[in-house]
């Protein structure tokens, strides 16, 4: 790959980027700041590890998330239920942001870099392929699935002195997609997309 | 190496925060992506500032109002996140406890005090401590969405526990303004420059250049 200038991002250091071999990062010799991770043939693990995810974020919808027993009284759960219970009684408010900060926008991640992935993959670049980058980039702070996880845990130790809770199958497939979006943004890296993204534009318009 | 290093802002470049290409500084919006660009502009904590005198307005009621009511067997009982803090570690779960204080304690005050130490650093002082400075930011950044563990939390219980008139969980408002506080930290940690840390670092040249820019 080609030697492109930047600055670091924390501050503004202008500096050129070595070749990287596989596994290498490069850093800020001022600041510390990680400006780029290199993975040999990232752009497939990336997109195999976001397909990946997405399949265990479809399944852990569609099952119970949590069995709950009290006093011979059984419930199950699944995750949109968790949600829609909180809107039904006045918490508008609280229900989207739950709702998108560990659903909505985990989801509309993974389908972007899809999207970028495949137009990336293909011979020219398809349409819109910049502002889905640009907006996976944007939502990227907001997601919050691994958090929703955590409070999982916790709440099930605060009932579990007044209930037996089980598990669902859900929370298992819940599970396994933290696990491959962790994997995907391990391989998500800002610098080698849209270096990828110039050479694409590069290509496309060089006279013939 | 370090010998001849420059910043993008002394080579006449703004980068992209967006997309990393390098723009000239007369541009306002970047060639490639066009995001909007930011040149390094001290007054660009006013924003972060008036964030974090919202999220200090809105830590009172987080912190006062009920964020949780249980109902078990006819008996109610309302309690804060704090009241929630001594139950838990009453009840001798003491990991719970001490994940949840601090999540929704000590995390979203010291996020505050950080990020008003960053901007009246940068405002005032020019950061002595620069290092210290850009890690305490970046720790700001990462563990920040971190508090919203309790409010989730709350959410699940009360999803959990709906069984009539044996057992009933509801959220209070403090619910609504924590979350309101966690999103206004993030803003302000996200419009926070930390490039505004790095300036005037390795030579007094840079002061009067930067100077040019602004006005």
């Amino acid at each position: 790959m080609k030697k492109r200038k930047i600055a670091c991002h924390d501050c503004d250091l202008l500096m050129l980027i070595p070749h990287l071999k596989h596994r290498q990062k490069a850093v800020c010799p001022r600041c510390g700041f990680i400006l780029t991770r290199f993975y040999q043939h990232a752009p497939v693990k990336l997109l195999a590890f976001t397909l990946t995810a997405l399949v265990f974020l479809t399944f852990s919808l569609k099952f119970p998330f949590l069995n709950f027993y009290l006093h011979g009284n059984e419930q199950s759960l699944t995750l949109i239920e968790s949600i829609q219970s909180f809107s039904s009684i006045n918490y508008i408010f609280v229900s989207i942001l739950l709702f998108s900060t560990a659903i909505v926008i985990p989801l509309l991640f993974l389908l972007s870099i899809v999207y970028v992935s495949w137009s990336f993959n293909s011979k020219h670049l398809l349409p819109l392929t910049m502002q889905t980058l640009k907006f996976a980039l944007l939502i990227l702070p907001w997601n919050m699935a691994e958090i929703f996880l955590v409070s999982i845990l916790i709440s099930l130790i605060k009932i579990m002195t007044l209930a037996n809770v089980g598990f669902g199958l859900s929370f298992l497939f819940y599970m396994l997609f933290i696990m491959s979006l962790s994997a995907t943004l391990m391989y998500f890296d800002r610098y080698q997309l849209w270096s990828i993204y110039q050479l694409k534009m590069k290509k496309h318009h060089a006279p013939v | 190496m370090l010998t001849d290093i420059h910043t993008a802002n002394e080579e006449e470049l703004c980068q992209c925060p967006v997309c990393l290409d390098l723009n000239s500084l007369n541009e306002q919006f970047c060639q490639q992506c066009h995001a909007h660009l930011h040149t390094i502009s001290p007054y660009s904590i006013q924003q972060t500032v008036a964030l974090l005198f919202t999220a200090v307005i809105l830590l009172i009621p987080a912190n006062f109002l009920p964020m949780m009511s249980t109902t078990f067997l006819g008996e109610n009982t309302q309690s804060t996140i704090l009241g929630g803090i001594i139950l838990l570690w009453q009840h001798q779960s003491y990991l719970v406890a001490t994940v949840i204080f601090f999540a929704s304690i000590v995390i979203p005050i010291g996020k505050l005090l950080a990020l008003s130490w960053l901007c009246y650093e940068v405002r005032y002082k020019g950061f002595r401590s620069k290092s210290l400075g850009q890690k305490l930011y970046r720790l700001t950044e990462f563990i920040g969405k971190w508090s919203m563990i309790d409010v989730y939390v709350v959410a699940i219980l009360v999803a959990m526990v709906q069984m009539g008139m044996l057992m009933k969980v509801e959220p209070g408002m403090a619910a609504v303004a924590f979350s309101g506080l966690v999103i206004t930290t993030m803003l302000a940690a996200l419009t926070f420059d930390p490039r505004l840390i790095w300036q005037h670092c390795h030579n007094e040249n840079s002061h009067e250049k930067y100077n040019d820019h602004t006005r």
